[in-house]
Formats: C-alpha cells, structure tokens, sequence
C-alpha cells in the first residue's frame, strides 16, 4: 500500500533522512505549517506563537490516516505526542527489510528483517518475522489442549527494551473430527510484526526473537521446537546534528 | 503498544469522510498530490512530529 508522511521539515533535510534511512516513500515537506493547519492538525493551535519555541510552533500531532480506495479515512492512528514515535522506516510500510536472522529445521524455517538493521532510542519500530510451515503440515495458534504447544513469540533484550503487542495470525479452524476438532491452525508462509523500542542510545543492541512451535501434519504431532534468532542493530543517536534544524528553518523556503 | 494519545482528541479528518486534498513537494521539492499520485489505491497518511528531530 503506497504512503505518504509529511512533516514540517525543509525538503533538504528531508532528502537526508530519506536517503540515510533508505526510505521508498515520499516524505513531503510543509515547511511553514500551512497544510498542517489546514488540516486541524496543528499540536497548539490556540497559543500564542510568540510564547512558543521554533520547533513547537507548527507542529503537528502524530497521527496516520489509512485511506480506501475512493480517499475516505478508514481508520486513524494516533501516535504519543512526546518522543516516542514510530520510525520513518518501520511503521510506513518501508518494507520488511534486510534479513537479519533466520533458523531452519525440518523444512520449518523463521527468518527476521528490519528495514535498517538500526535503532534510534524511543522510536517504536517493528521487527518481522516470517514462519514457512512446509506443505502438508501447520502450526497451532491461539487456545489449546493440554499437552499441544501454540506459537508463541517473544522478543528479548536490554533492560530499556519495551515490547509492544505482537499480534498473532488467526489461522484457520482445523477441519478434522475427534477433540482436535476448530483448533485454529496455520499453514504455508505468515508474516509476524513485532512492535518495540529501546529507550536508551547504546552502540548496538542484540535482540532475541524467542519462538516456541508445534509443527504437525495430518497424521502426527512433533516434539515441540523452542528456539531463538538473534539479531543485531546499529544505534543511532537520538538527534543527529546535521539533521538540527536551521535557526530561522520555517522561512528558508527552499523547497518551494 | 503502551504509546497512544487519547483516541478521544477529535482533531484533523475524521473517520467516514473525504481525505482532504494535499499537494506538497516531496524531499526531492518535486510536487506530489496525494489524491493523484495514490492512483486510485489504498493509501496511508502519516503526520510525522518531525523527520529529523
């Protein structure tokens, strides 16, 4: 689906951080706060821009639109107002990324992206992990009977490491008579997101996808698969100075 | 995710209606128009606080 961020930011300094974090999306620059106010989206639209400092006046609230077809909001997200917030990367759809891990076993194999293998501290971002449940056989997800193992993921780090909810395929009902009879199931390739952020700037971060699975087929369950992927991401500093704002910034119009 | 603003502030285009009409230069200072260039698809619409800061 294709995305579309604005933010207040002169396009210069746009192009950098487009092109350092790869992005593949339009960043568009409303330099100035017009479309921002016009939009109702101003942060502080009753202060007085006098009492505010360069950076508040103008600024927006954070908050995505999914738009249908026809251009008629569906639904609207509403992002923390202070620093946490998702990455330009991840939450846009930038795409699931280089491949930073993986583990195969039995024809099962998980394998984990992130668009930029790095982090800057207090973005929400998002790993994805995929799971290829070879042909013939799934995976048990959601409630079961003693004795079965559903997927579970679970995602390890540093102390300032917060993960959010990972929300889990619903599968299919399993089509079968006896008590085995509507567990959901999951079959061929299904696409994890796993939300979180890391707090404080760090050099590099290792992070442990923990993935617990049952693999059965039609006639047998396996011994349940307790495994882990580790990945590694760059940390990147919260503000980089090239990227500071100009001190008159919302009057050097050069993008026109 | 433990980082929402209260779903009840009402700001901005609401739920059920028309998208507004946006046409602003992208990074590159060529102009996009929201509307025309998601060429009929499903799109997002994110406000970013600040690309770079």
């Amino acid at each position: 689906m294709p995305v579309f961020a604005m933010s207040y930011d002169p396009a210069p300094a746009l192009a950098e951080v487009s092109s350092s974090l790869g992005l593949r999306f339009p960043l568009l620059s409303d330099e100035g706060s017009e479309v921002i106010h016009k939009l109702g989206l101003k942060r502080w639209p009753d202060v007085d821009p006098a009492e505010l400092t360069e950076r508040e006046r103008g600024l927006p609230i954070p908050v995505a639109y999914e738009l249908d077809a026809g251009g008629t909001v569906v639904r609207r997200h509403l992002h923390e107002v202070h620093r946490v917030r998702p990455s330009a990367a991840v939450l846009l759809g930038a795409g699931p990324g280089d491949r930073l891990g993986g583990y195969e076993r039995d024809g099962l194999r998980v394998e984990v992206h992130h668009p930029t293998a790095s982090y800057r501290p207090k973005q929400v971002q998002a790993l994805t992990v995929s799971l290829s449940v070879p042909e013939g056989r799934y995976v048990y997800v959601g409630e079961v009977p003693d004795g079965l193992v559903p997927l579970s993921v679970e995602l390890i780090g540093p102390e300032d490491l917060v993960v959010g909810d990972i929300p889990l395929p619903s599968g299919r009902r399993l089509e079968r008579a006896g008590s085995y009879a509507g567990l959901r199931i999951l079959e061929g390739t299904q696409t994890l997101s796993v939300p979180f952020r890391i707090e404080q700037e760090h050099p590099s971060v290792s992070l442990e996808v923990h993935i617990e699975l049952q693999g059965c087929d039609a006639s047998v369950c396996f011994v349940p698969q307790r495994f882990s992927v580790v990945v590694h991401l760059e940390g990147r500093p919260t503000v980089p100075a090239h990227h500071a704002l100009a001190p008159d910034g919302a009057t050097t119009g050069e993008a026109g | 995710m433990t980082s929402h603003l209260s779903e009840q502030d009402t700001r901005g285009p609401k739920v059920g209606e028309r998208f507004p009409d946006v046409v602003l230069p992208d990074q590159h200072g060529v102009s996009v128009d929201l509307h025309r260039d998601r060429g009929g698809r499903r799109a997002w619409f994110v406000v970013l606080r600040s690309a770079v800061w």
